[in-house]
């Protein structure tokens, strides 16, 4: 038992490394591009020092530093890795250090485990996991200083600073310290240090020098994205952290190796049953939908939906807005499970950013700049985004608000991974013409409104044909505003909308005359040659089916599910 | 051998510095901010400067004929607080000849002047700084700048009251121990700070549907006239326009720091016209306000305000029976009327139409002479972009207003003197000690910017504290 018991010690810290390197790095992946995306690490030391000068703000610093390796999330993978086993690695030498042991050392891994979970949820920032790991390191730091008065002082000012550099996470040294200390040396002095430093924080935080809430006092406001701080979870992981520091020692006398051996187990079991149900499957979909829609990867995002039906509505907006994007809407949209009008846009605040490439890509470019606003400030309170900031450069440039587009583009010159792209943007601003002559820029600048109209996201279908009227040529607006009709079964405007091209008619377009042919009694004869007489031979066949289904849309769907149609007579949105 | 190597590397050093090419040039050098031909106060801090084109050397000799400090810096020149206050003591005007090294050339440039007025300016200015956004907002808060000292310090942040909105600071002639600032959402209210008090103050009443919104004290600091507004957001799609903020509906109470009491008046309240943005006159016997036809709001690019004012009695809190039409705009809108303190003149923002003049980029500060009726638009203030906001200093020398000349968007506050004709400088961006790395990278917006004569004595802690309070409503006849 002793072997397997150390052993287990040995492998187990690798396996979760691997394991979590894995779970971020390879089925994160799309989490880890859309949280970078969200972020904006500068590196200029004015976004140095703006950072810094807050509550936690040295320990904000560094993981948007970190968090800007995310754009690789085989790398972001790694780092959140690294991280996690960093945290159970502090954890497991506070509990050597205060038992002198290794007893009940698998229950180093609960904080991680923990963090691991916090972190499937995006709304979470990586900030208090590096917090945690500044914390416990540097109790084991302390405890090392054999000097009592060095360790003492270093204790006063040490706590202090930590808590000053990384937020609220800082008093889990707290508690780590004063374990280790009694546990071991009993040193009045240490033990003291650590109350004045305590007390210094009360006063401290008691004066409010900062203009930060209760909730903010906490977290320094950097471990959770945005203003409403879910404090609830930090508290239940400082808890569990501290009752295994604290409770270890107590215990430590009896524990023998199966003890040990069990807890590993355990830990295991709890964490193999735990973190699935924290894994986000349609979030890190949609993601996936939302990173290849913004890099305008219209075909992956096709593929993917063939493999696997779009499961929320900001992935079948992906879906939708892919397919008109391609030209393929008309043909295809009824090959995938509409659910309705719903599928193509949301009312304003639903999904910014999602809603934002609907609108950016049909040439709302104003609306589009709006929503990039939008979700800049509603996403984070205390920094930029590199989606937001580079898409705000974008329709500045293309509306002609040149100066703007420039700041923010100046702004993307100080990043990593945004700074080829800030640069080639600016060269072709500095070139005359290029802009009108870009492939998308200048297609987008082309298709925005002429004439101003006020933008009403729940009416976004009479903004559509309000687009049509002004620039017929907009294609992409004509095919959405097509698709718009279809989806809400509204047929009347769309045959009054309908153009009749020479090479036919696209198949759900067909579909959708016929069943108008059908309803007005006109005969298919009279109609022109290049309409595909077999749609209207195949609508007959549907109505025969449908007849003798019993409308019965399991039955229906077999054969008709693709058509236009069964989401006619049986989708309900 | 190593001494060798050390002199010969120094040498070429030496020798690279001393070969660089000189070139001269008549035109003025290329800084920001410009700062040629400017008027400042005796009392200003340093207007340190950055190259505006990509440099490898700026150096910069200030003079003011008996004195002169030279500085360089390798982007900007940081000019040294104490040698500054001693150049400006005794100077009437400042001569800056500006060398500026880029690719290897040093180009010595035409020097410009910077007139040094007697008339001080007040202690700083107080002012928002938000995202020039739409309907949602990140971090914001309420900042003054102590213009002697190149110091921002902080009123309120956001960030300590969740998620608020603070907006509306106003102070009473420039005063700041008479204060206030409204503080939007969960817990919030005007924060009333008069005399060392801190009130947290409910003025929104069953009658008036609204608390109150944009502010303004009279002179002698017992009233506060304030329009309530029912206020709504439209947003453009033609790419030269983005949004507009429109009333609904607006009326002008006043409220009464004494008694508590939210005046209202039938002739402020006139369901047939709206009313916003009140500013009482100098002497206090006046409010300025400015009226719109509703009728007209229909379509927003037809509503134009007119400038309007009425009696008001400081001792009874009464206002006359009759509004006169002291401007109609011809043809245009016109906002924020702030009279100087010294009564003579009215500031007024004019735009082709509506209310919210910061998205119009045609808006234009003009200037109304109180004693001789004329009124003329401000061209030595105005420029191709908007200009909104303005305040007057207490001493009705300088004034600060807000522009978007700098890139269309981002608003900034400028500054410039009047003299007793009139005449206006040239406006001179707000100083800064790293005014290129400041300004270019800043995101957010200047709004309001309102002189105040001594810093602002609120702590976050008296804001958490303020004791909470509500308005009386008061129905005048």
């Amino acid at each position: 038992m002793k072997q397997v018991d150390k052993y287990a010690r040995l492998v187990l810290p690798a396996l979760m490394a691997v394991a979590a390197w894995l779970f971020f790095g390879v089925f994160y992946r799309w989490h880890l591009l859309y949280f970078e995306g969200n972020h904006l690490f500068l590196w200029t030391a004015d976004y140095a020092r703006e950072t810094i000068c807050h509550l936690g703000g040295l320990g904000d610093y560094v993981m948007r530093f970190l968090i800007q390796f995310y754009h690789l999330p085989l790398l972001g993978g790694v780092i959140v890795a690294l991280l996690l086993l960093a945290l159970q690695q502090g954890v497991q030498r506070v509990m050597q250090l205060s038992t002198q042991s290794n007893a009940l050392w698998p229950l180093s891994y609960v904080p991680s485990i923990i963090y691991w979970a916090i972190l499937c949820d995006e709304n979470f920032t990586p900030v208090g996991l590096l917090a945690m790991v500044a914390a416990i390191w540097t109790a084991v730091g302390i405890a090392r200083l054999k000097n009592s008065w060095l360790r003492s002082a270093i204790t006063f000012v040490g706590l202090i600073a930590l808590w000053l550099a990384v937020g609220g996470g800082a008093v889990v040294a707290w508690v780590a310290v004063v374990v280790i200390e009694l546990a071991t040396k009993r040193d009045w002095r240490a033990l003291t240090a650590t109350v004045l430093a305590a007390v210094v924080v009360a006063v401290m935080w008691l004066s409010r020098p900062w203009h930060l809430s209760d909730a903010m006092m906490v977290t320094g406001g950097i471990y959770f994205r945005h203003f409403d701080i879910e404090l609830g979870a930090f508290y239940k992981l400082w808890g569990a952290t501290s009752a295994v520091i604290v409770l270890t020692p107590l215990v430590s006398r009896w524990v023998r190796e199966w003890i040990n051996v069990v807890a590993a187990v355990a830990v295991v079991a709890t964490a193999v049953a735990v973190l699935p149900k924290h894994y986000d499957a349609n979030g890190e979909d949609t993601m996936a939908y939302y990173c290849l829609t913004r890099n305008g990867q219209w075909n992956e995002v096709i593929e993917r939906a063939r493999k696997h039906d779009p499961q929320t509505r900001p992935a079948m907006i992906c879906l939708n807005l892919s397919l008109v994007m391609t030209g393929q809407s008309g043909e295809q949209l009824f090959d995938f499970p509409q659910y309705g009008p719903a599928g193509l846009f949301m009312t304003y605040g639903e999904d910014l950013i999602f809603c934002g490439e609907v609108l950016f890509n049909l040439g709302f470019i104003n609306e589009a700049q709006r929503y990039a606003y939008e979700m800049m400030v509603t996403y984070s309170y205390l920094q930029r985004s590199a989606f937001t900031i580079t898409r705000l450069a974008e329709t500045n440039m293309i509306a002609g608000r040149d100066q703007v587009a420039r700041k923010y583009l100046n702004a993307l010159r100080h990043t990593l991974f945004y700074r080829s792209w800030a640069e080639n943007l600016l060269e072709l601003m500095d070139t005359p013409k290029a802009i009108d002559e870009h492939r998308l820029y200048g297609k987008l600048r082309r298709n925005q409104p002429v004439k101003n109209f006020a933008f009403f996201s729940e009416k976004f279908d009479k903004m559509l044909e309000e687009m049509v009227d002004q620039r017929p040529k907009n294609r992409e607006a004509y095919e959405y505003l097509m698709a718009f009709y279809l989806l809400y079964k509204d047929v009347d405007s769309f045959a009054e909308r309908l153009i009749i091209p020479t090479k036919g008619l696209p198949r759900a377009y067909e579909e959708a005359f016929a069943m108008i042919c059908r309803i007005n009694h006109v005969n298919p004869a009279t109609l022109p040659s290049n309409l595909n007489r077999a749609t209207f031979d195949r609508l007959e066949r549907y109505i025969h089916a449908y007849n003798m289904s019993g409308n019965n849309p399991e039955v229906m769907s077999k054969d008709w599910g693709r058509s236009y149609w069964f989401y006619t007579n049986f989708i309900r949105f | 051998m190593r001494k060798l190597f050390i002199i010969a590397a120094l040498s070429f050093v030496v020798a690279a510095c001393s070969t660089a090419e000189k070139r001269t040039s008549d035109q003025l050098p290329p800084i920001f901010p410009d700062y040629a031909g400017v008027t400042v106060p005796i009392n200003i801090a340093p207007l340190n400067f950055d190259a505006a084109v990509a440099a490898e050397r700026v150096e910069a000799t200030i003079s003011n004929g008996s004195q002169q400090i030279k500085v360089k810096g390798r982007t900007g020149v940081d000019i040294p607080l104490r040698k500054w206050r001693a150049l400006l003591a005794d100077a009437e005007r400042l001569t800056v000849a500006v060398a500026v090294t880029a690719e290897g050339v040093q180009t010595e440039y035409a020097p410009f002047e910077i007139m040094v007025s007697r008339d001080s300016i007040d202690y700083g200015v107080c002012y928002r700084r938000v995202d020039p956004g739409y309907e949602y907002y990140a971090r914001m808060g309420l900042y003054y700048y102590d213009l002697a000292e190149n110091e921002e310090h902080i009123l309120i942040e956001n960030t300590l009251l969740g998620s608020s909105c603070v907006n509306c600071h106003s102070f009473a002639k420039t005063n700041p121990s008479k204060m206030m600032f409204h503080i939007r959402g969960k817990g919030g209210g005007t924060l009333m700070h008069l005399n060392g008090q801190n009130t947290l103050l409910n003025t929104k009443t069953d009658a008036t549907q609204v608390s109150c919104v944009y502010p303004s004290w009279h002179p002698e600091g017992r009233y506060i006239a304030y329009s309530i507004n029912d206020i709504k957001q439209t947003f453009h799609n033609e790419p030269s326009m983005l949004l507009d903020v429109y009333d609904h509906w607006s009326d002008v109470v006043i409220y009464d720091t004494e008694t508590g009491e939210l005046n209202t008046y039938p002739i402020l309240s006139d369901t047939a016209r709206f009313e916003t943005f009140p500013s009482f006159s100098a002497d206090g016997r006046t409010l300025y306000f400015c009226s719109a036809d509703p009728q007209a709001a229909e379509l927003l690019p037809e509503v134009r305000y007119e400038l309007c004012s009425v009696g008001f009695d400081p001792a009874t809190g009464e206002v006359g029976n009759e509004i006169t039409t002291v401007w109609d705009g011809d043809g245009a809108s016109l906002l924020f009327p702030r009279a100087s303190y010294d009564g003579r003149y009215l500031m007024v923002t004019r735009s082709a139409y509506g209310t919210f003049p910061i998205w119009h980029k045609d808006a234009d500060l003009w200037l109304i002479d109180l004693v001789t009726g004329e009124r003329r638009s401000i061209d030595e203030l105005n420029s191709d972009n908007t200009e909104s906001y303005h305040s007057w200093s207490s001493s009705s020398r300088w004034v600060v207003f807000s522009s978007r000349r700098i890139d269309g968007l981002h608003t900034r506050p400028f500054i410039a003197h009047v003299d007793d004709e009139g005449r206006f400088s040239k406006p001179f961006l707000m100083p800064h000690n790293d005014p290129r790395t400041w300004y270019d990278g800043l995101m957010q917006s200047y709004n309001i910017p309102e002189f105040i004569s001594a810093p602002i004595e609120i702590s976050p802690k008296d804001i958490l504290q303020a004791e909470a309070g509500a308005v009386e409503l008061r129905e005048r006849k």
